[in-house]
């Protein structure tokens, strides 16, 4: 295995209660004809959020819809839920216990809002009809669209679609919610309202949430997992990944000179990223160069600033072109 | 949580998956979720079809076509006819049909819901079967609507109704309404998207207009939708010969729709299941389109018009039997025996203004039908020909009778069988007087009959003259007449002159000329008649 594991080996799981992860994957593979999306992924999952990072391509999404019964894997080993999703009856048996937010939901457009989660709750097979009015109700009161409720989806915003997906996925409470990129275009009080939504929800479920938003994923995930090129790069929670930038997050008041990875900030200084044994960026020796004009000043790294220093400059990006 | 919590349902068979540990807080809404994959998903089926179902109900495109199949039964209803069990049935279908045709506008949108929207596995039920949960819900929706349309009926038609029908054909309405979902249903699947009912609803209306308002006109165009026209009917119902009383033709129909109806499934399957079983779902479609189109065929060649359906083909055959009143035979057909009474209550005071001698010559009263050719399996050729369909808004079916009848009686040979003259002959007088002998008939429909019947045989001036004073003289004097010189009168050898003196009737006109049109207009002035009689031909009638 590839993954740098700042935690408990493979995958570094909490397991559940019954001491099982809810998801256990093997040497995964998933290839679209010559291209490997995934190749070779081992994981454990247990209850609690756990994020996965990763540039566009990486094999997130492919990683979720394997989860979520949507894709077969070309090989390996997949169990959810302690079932085999090849066998018919036991993927069945996942769907039932699954709550899935795809990547740009697309729904049926002459539905109301609450016409839509209803037409999922009966898929999810919640109850009655009493029951199940219930729970939509409960569903769009939690993203705050009740007052939307007879609107028709191609009446809501972009947000509100995706807030009226995420209510999809969270019908029933889950055992196992999979959410691929589920706070785009949510306004920060919505975000704020579903991070605390996602936290009530991973105390008894697993939760895995693909993103780019590396805020919610600091502010909600106890495990974060970075995948690049179908692999699993980094295991462990966000400190751990965090620690991994200390030392090699700058900031300086001048343009730090081509080569660098660093990016402007609002305030007109420059962050500068490094990485020991590149050969780029400030050597430790004229690090500490005090606050004077053009020295570098250390700072605590920030989420943001591992994942990059993981993903980024590790595969020479040019995020300093990007930036200036 | 605002939702009210319970502890964790069953897990299924066999007891929970260790990965999904004990205590952990549901939902009270997913109460079904411990259930087994099967019960479960035919239980998430069923729910869906319901769900389906409810939201069709209120589709202003079967709400339009509920109003208009209503509609289409309350005016059969209102129809001058006697309303028989086969007009009942043939309401039923095309109540049936218009109500396909609002379920294929309304399934579509559901059937695109499926294929385009959803793609993503939400629950346990899979894209087919959440497919095939729309097209059960239509069927529902189907089958309710054509249960409120035959309860509408059996309102309307409260008490025995007369009639040939199947109890198989009572099934028919309810496969013709599942014609529509099962094509939307085909046609959304392999197109993706609306395209087809867009082409329906800008083509349907367009027939509409173009045949009201511009039909012969153009003669190619004309071609061009008729042949569409044929076509779509075709589709519907490809078979010539048609009756809900025939058992093997209602199987034939039968067949047909229940193929066609399920080849339009497994066709749409083909385009949504999974994809190692879509090449089996085609190939299932092609086998039982081909079978649907087989059945038509057959049927097509081996009952269509001219090919007599024998009696021991029609459902009932063991109750056909004739039966005599006042030695006149009817045979009616299996269910029309009612009839019976009423067709001699036509015949009835006819007999008694005849000679008794006269009912020798009586002939059979043989119904036969319009939806098929009844054979009439040896019956002499002097038989009075009734059918199944009876109009109340004239006295033209007792009319219809009385004229058989004195064809028969006086051995003319009708119009439509061979021309023949039978100018200066008393009984052309005497059978035109007895095919207008209806009480129950005004004299304005006695006299344009009795006129009408005279046409045909290319009378004379003269024989217009007798007649039009004969159809003044009170049936009595007439009937002594007839009772004391039958024989020669009712021969061919009876001639206008002799019937005009036993009558005390003046003699007026030529015997050799043609009347002229003034001669009619005067016979039968006060009708709505013209009359153009038919021009002096062919062989004296023997």
């Amino acid at each position: 295995m590839s993954a740098e594991t700042a935690g408990t080996g493979t995958g570094g799981a909490a397991p559940s209660p019954s001491g099982a992860p809810s998801v256990r994957i093997r040497g995964l593979v998933r290839r679209y004809g010559a291209r490997t999306a995934l190749d070779g992924v081992d994981l454990d999952l247990g209850p609690g959020v756990t994020g996965l990072l990763g540039r566009n391509g990486a094999g997130k999404t492919t990683l979720l819809r394997c989860l979520a019964t949507d894709l077969e894997a070309t090989r390996g080993e997949v169990s959810v839920l302690g079932r085999n999703p090849e066998r018919a009856a036991e993927r069945t048996e996942i769907r039932r216990r699954l709550g899935y937010l795809p990547q740009n939901p697309e729904f049926y457009p002459y539905f109301t809002a609450f016409g839509l989660l209803d037409y999922m709750a009966v898929l999810k097979e919640l109850g009655g009809r009493r029951a199940r009015h219930e729970e939509v109700r409960r569903g769009l009161r939690r993203v705050g669209l009740y007052d939307r409720r007879h609107s028709r989806v191609r009446r809501l915003s972009g947000g509100m679609r995706q807030r009226l997906g995420l209510a999809a996925a969270l019908l029933g409470d889950p055992e196992l919610l999979l959410l691929d990129e589920p706070t785009i275009g949510l306004d920060p009080e919505q975000r704020i309202r579903f991070r605390g939504l996602v936290s009530e929800l991973a105390v008894h479920s697993t939760v895995v949430l693909s993103t780019h938003q590396i805020e919610d994923v600091a502010a909600l995930c106890q495990r974060v997992l970075c995948l690049d090129g179908g692999r699993i790069i980094f295991d462990g929670t966000p400190g751990q990944l965090v620690d991994r930038a200390r030392g090699h997050v700058w900031e300086r008041s001048g343009h730090p000179g081509e080569g660098h990875t660093a990016w402007r900030l609002a305030d007109g200084r420059y962050r500068v990223l490094t990485v020991a044994g590149s050969g780029r960026g400030p050597s430790p020796a004229g690090a500490p160069g005090g606050s004077g004009d053009g020295g570098l000043v250390p700072v605590e790294p920030t989420l943001e600033d591992a994942y990059l220093l993981l993903t980024g400059v590790d595969r020479d990006l040019g995020l300093e072109q990007c930036a200036r | 949580m605002s939702g009210a919590v319970t502890g964790r349902g069953g897990e299924g068979p066999g007891g929970g998956p260790p990965g999904a540990g004990p205590g952990r807080p549901r939902t009270a809404a997913a109460g079904s979720r411990g259930a087994g994959p099967l019960t479960g998903s035919a239980l998430t089926f069923g729910r869906l079809s319901w769900f389906t179902a409810l939201r069709l109900l209120v589709s202003p495109f079967l709400l339009v076509a509920g109003a208009l199949a209503v509609l289409m039964a309350l005016s059969t209803a209102n129809q001058p006819l006697v309303h028989t069990r086969s007009d009942l049935y043939e309401s039923a279908v095309t109540s049936a049909l218009i109500v396909a045709l609002g379920l294929f506008a309304a399934v579509t949108f559901p059937a695109i819901r499926e294929v385009r929207y959803g793609r993503s596995p939400v629950g346990p039920l899979g894209r087919a079967g959440r497919f095939l949960a729309v097209g059960a819900g239509a069927a529902l929706v189907g089958w309710a609507c054509v249960a409120a349309l035959l309860a509408l009926d059996a309102w309307q038609y409260a008490g025995p109704v007369p009639g040939l029908v199947h109890p198989l054909s009572h099934l028919t309405p309810f496969v013709v309404v599942l014609v529509g979902p099962a094509g939307a249903m085909a046609l959304v699947a392999w197109t993706r998207s609306y395209t087809p009912l867009l082409l329906i609803a800008l083509v349907v209306p367009t027939y509409g207009l173009y045949t009201i308002t511009a039909f012969d006109t153009a003669q190619s165009v004309d071609r061009v939708v008729t042949r569409v026209q044929s076509l779509a009917l075709m589709a519907v119902d490809p078979f010539p010969v048609h009756s809900p009383g025939v058992p093997v033709l209602v199987q034939l129909y039968a067949a047909y729709l229940g193929l066609a109806v399920l080849g339009l499934v497994a066709l749409a399957l083909a385009a949504t299941g999974r994809r190692a079983s879509r090449a089996a779902a085609l190939g299932t479609a092609l086998v039982l389109l081909a079978g649907a189109g087989g059945t038509a065929a057959h049927g097509a060649t081996a009952y269509t018009w001219g090919v007599p359906v024998s009696d021991r083909l029609l459902y009932g055959a063991d109750t056909v039997s004739c039966r005599t009143r006042e030695g006149v035979t009817y045979c009616p057909m299996p269910g029309y025996e009612p009839w019976v009474e009423q067709w001699h209550a036509v015949l009835g005071p006819v007999l008694a203004a005849l000679p008794e001698s006269a009912a020798d010559d009586m002939p059979v009263v043989w119904q036969d039908s319009t939806r098929f050719d009844r054979d009439p399996a040896g019956l002499p050729p002097s038989r009075v020909v009734v059918y199944d369909v009876r109009f109340t808004d004239g006295p033209w079916w007792r009319l219809d009778i009385l004229d058989g009848t004195a064809r028969a009686v006086f051995g003319l040979t009708p119009l439509w069988e061979s021309l023949c003259r039978a100018d200066g002959q008393s009984r052309l007088l005497l059978a035109a007087w007895m095919a207008g002998l209806d009480p129950k008939s005004g004299d304005d429909d006695r006299r344009s009959r009795s006129g009408m019947f005279l046409g045909e045989y290319s009378p004379s001036q003269q024989d217009l003259e007798v007649l039009h004073v004969l159809l003044e003289l009170p049936e009595e004097r007439v009937s002594e007449v007839l009772r004391d010189h039958w024989e020669e009168l009712s021969s061919p050898r009876g001639r206008t002159e002799e019937l005009a003196g036993l009558l005390g009737i003046p003699l007026r006109g030529s015997p050799h000329e043609s009347p002229a049109q003034r001669d009619w207009d005067r016979l039968l002035s006060g009708t709505d008649m013209a009359y153009h009689a038919n021009p002096a031909s062919g062989p004296v009638c023997a």
